[in-house]
């Protein structure tokens, strides 16, 4: 059955679901869907009612991930987590509240948090937001190798994250990745695709072992994050988020699938200030082939979010056409996962 | 396999139920109302393309005539399941099919496991392979329309 969100029930069920857990009277009011991505819709929302730091026209975000968007079915609570792990860090968050997996409650897994201001620029609108003069660019990009540099900084170990970690060591980190991911693709793939076959076989031939286990952001790129003259105000997002590699993080940012001037990491920054500025913050020289390596890693997962959104488009008549129309980018990213592992073996 | 069919049927639900509902002027409903009625007539008599097809085709013919050779070279034996003929008229999806079970082949041997004494051949075997995904992925890049994602990805509500 495809899956349909009247705002009429997402209030209903929001408010009711609000007000149990501020155990106090919430009625959720001006509901508004933003502009956003097919696998997470994001809302905004406001509250009325007494419960202290909720009511008084604050507003809220509710973000729900959609049952035919590519990923689905989705999980909010490594978004979740990761969100109340950073909260007051030196990591910019959205302040999150609450989160359910539970499908009977508005329709699908959902998680609530504060709205912050600011605006997404993505690959093709760089040029159009009020960070588009170079040295608000610039500014962005420090920003943005900044709060990556703080993410793989972040002492994880004593936080609700750990519990990504159960398993996990520097040797087996990369390839529990690649067996997600090509488990993901086994379940979704309509017929055989043996570029697919040769690229998992090469990436666990060459998987490298991590330097260090560190939280991984997992969609760390243009896009992904909230800005306001030049400054970013929140990095959004997290729902891959996992303990692995830091070199990921820096294969997926570096992705050139990604940026809408090759020769800039996510439009922002050259490679070199990128890594320079990196390993000043950190202390560890980024590993060219690690990632040069994740960058093929990358491509391999767009591959497979491609092949969901194809998966889920045929396997039940009405879905939102552009779930389909995406997935068409598939020949076009098998063909540079091809060439990307011919090219590196 | 997804049928060319059913490709077509989807696509034509999903404007009868994700636009159509949500067009507001009557004439406009109609002229989308009437473009799903062309899609459905375009699907009673369309299969896959004889191009698109033949040329994957010649490429998998082309490909089992190397692993042969590599497989006989090392006294082994192909796979038997490789399809090799077709029929004289040969639909299109039964075409597909047949394209679609060498590639599963293919794929087996990509990630079979090396057995002692056939390394050479296994390497033989990826090399040839290789050769075929670069030109399949080629094919299949020339035979699909990419998407204008910046177009498709402007979706506010409300």
């Amino acid at each position: 059955m495809v899956a349909r969100f009247t705002p009429q029930e997402i209030t209903a069920g929001l408010s009711t679901f609000i007000a149990a857990q501020l155990k106090a009277p919430a009625q959720v009011v001006g509901l508004i869907q933003f502009s956003g991505g097919l696998s997470w819709l994001t809302y905004r929302f406001e509250l009325i009612t007494d419960a202290a730091g909720f009511g008084g026209g604050r507003r809220h975000v509710l973000r729900l991930g959609h049952p035919d968007g590519p990923l689905a079915p989705y999980s909010a609570e490594a978004e979740f987590l990761c969100l109340q792990t950073f909260a007051g860090s030196d990591v910019p968050v959205p302040n999150a509240h609450w989160f359910s997996d539970d499908s009977a409650i508005i329709g699908a897994p959902f998680l609530i948090c504060d709205f912050v201001a600011g605006d997404a620029p993505a690959p093709w609108n760089l040029a159009a937001t009020d960070a588009s003069d170079q040295a608000k660019l610039d500014a962005l990009g420090l920003d943005f190798v900044t709060y990556l540099a703080n993410i793989h900084n972040f002492d994880w170990r004593m936080s609700p994250l750990c519990k990504f970690a159960i398993g996990v060591t520097p040797a087996n980190a990369t390839l529990r990745q690649i067996e997600l991911w090509e488990d993901r693709i086994d379940r979704t793939a309509l017929q055989p695709y043996p570029a697919i076959t040769d690229a998992t076989v090469w990436l666990k031939q060459k998987c490298p072992a991590a330097p260090q286990l560190s939280v991984v952001h997992g969609d760390y790129r243009l896009g992904n994050f909230l800005q306001r003259d030049g400054k970013i105000t929140a990095v959004l997002d997290w729902e891959l988020a996992h303990i692995g590699d830091p070199n990921e993080d820096l294969g997926w940012a570096c992705a050139r699938i990604f940026t809408p001037d090759k020769n800039k990491i996510s439009g922002l920054l050259d490679r070199a200030t990128f890594f320079e500025n990196y390993m000043d913050m950190t202390g560890r020289r980024p590993d060219r082939t690690s990632i040069a390596y994740y960058e093929i890693l990358t491509v391999y997962k767009i591959v497979a979010v491609n092949l969901g959104g194809m998966h889920n488009f045929y396997s039940r008549p009405g879905v939102n056409p552009k779930v389909g129309a995406i997935a068409n980018q598939l020949s076009i990213h098998l063909r540079l996962l091809n060439k990307l592992v011919r090219e590196a073996s | 396999m997804i049928s060319l069919q059913r490709q077509l049927e989807f696509v034509t639900i999903a404007i009868r139920e994700h636009i159509i509902p949500v067009v507001n002027d009557d004439y406009t409903k109609g002229q989308c109302v009437a473009i799903t009625e062309m899609l459905m007539d375009i699907m009673k008599k369309s299969d896959w393309s004889i191009d698109y097809l033949s040329r994957l085709w010649i490429l998998q013919l082309d490909t089992i005539r190397q692993l042969s050779e590599a497989f006989s070279a090392h006294d082994a034996a192909l796979p038997r399941a490789l399809e090799r003929t077709t029929e004289a008229i040969c639909p299109g999806h039964a075409l597909k099919g047949k394209i679609e079970r060498n590639d599963k082949i293919f794929c087996d041997l990509l990630q079979g496991e090396e057995r002692p004494g056939r390394k050479a051949l296994a390497d033989a075997a990826r090399m040839i392979l290789r050769d075929y995904l670069s030109r399949q992925t080629k094919i299949e890049f020339e035979f699909s329309h990419h998407p204008e994602i910046n177009e498709i990805a402007k979706n506010r509500h409300g």
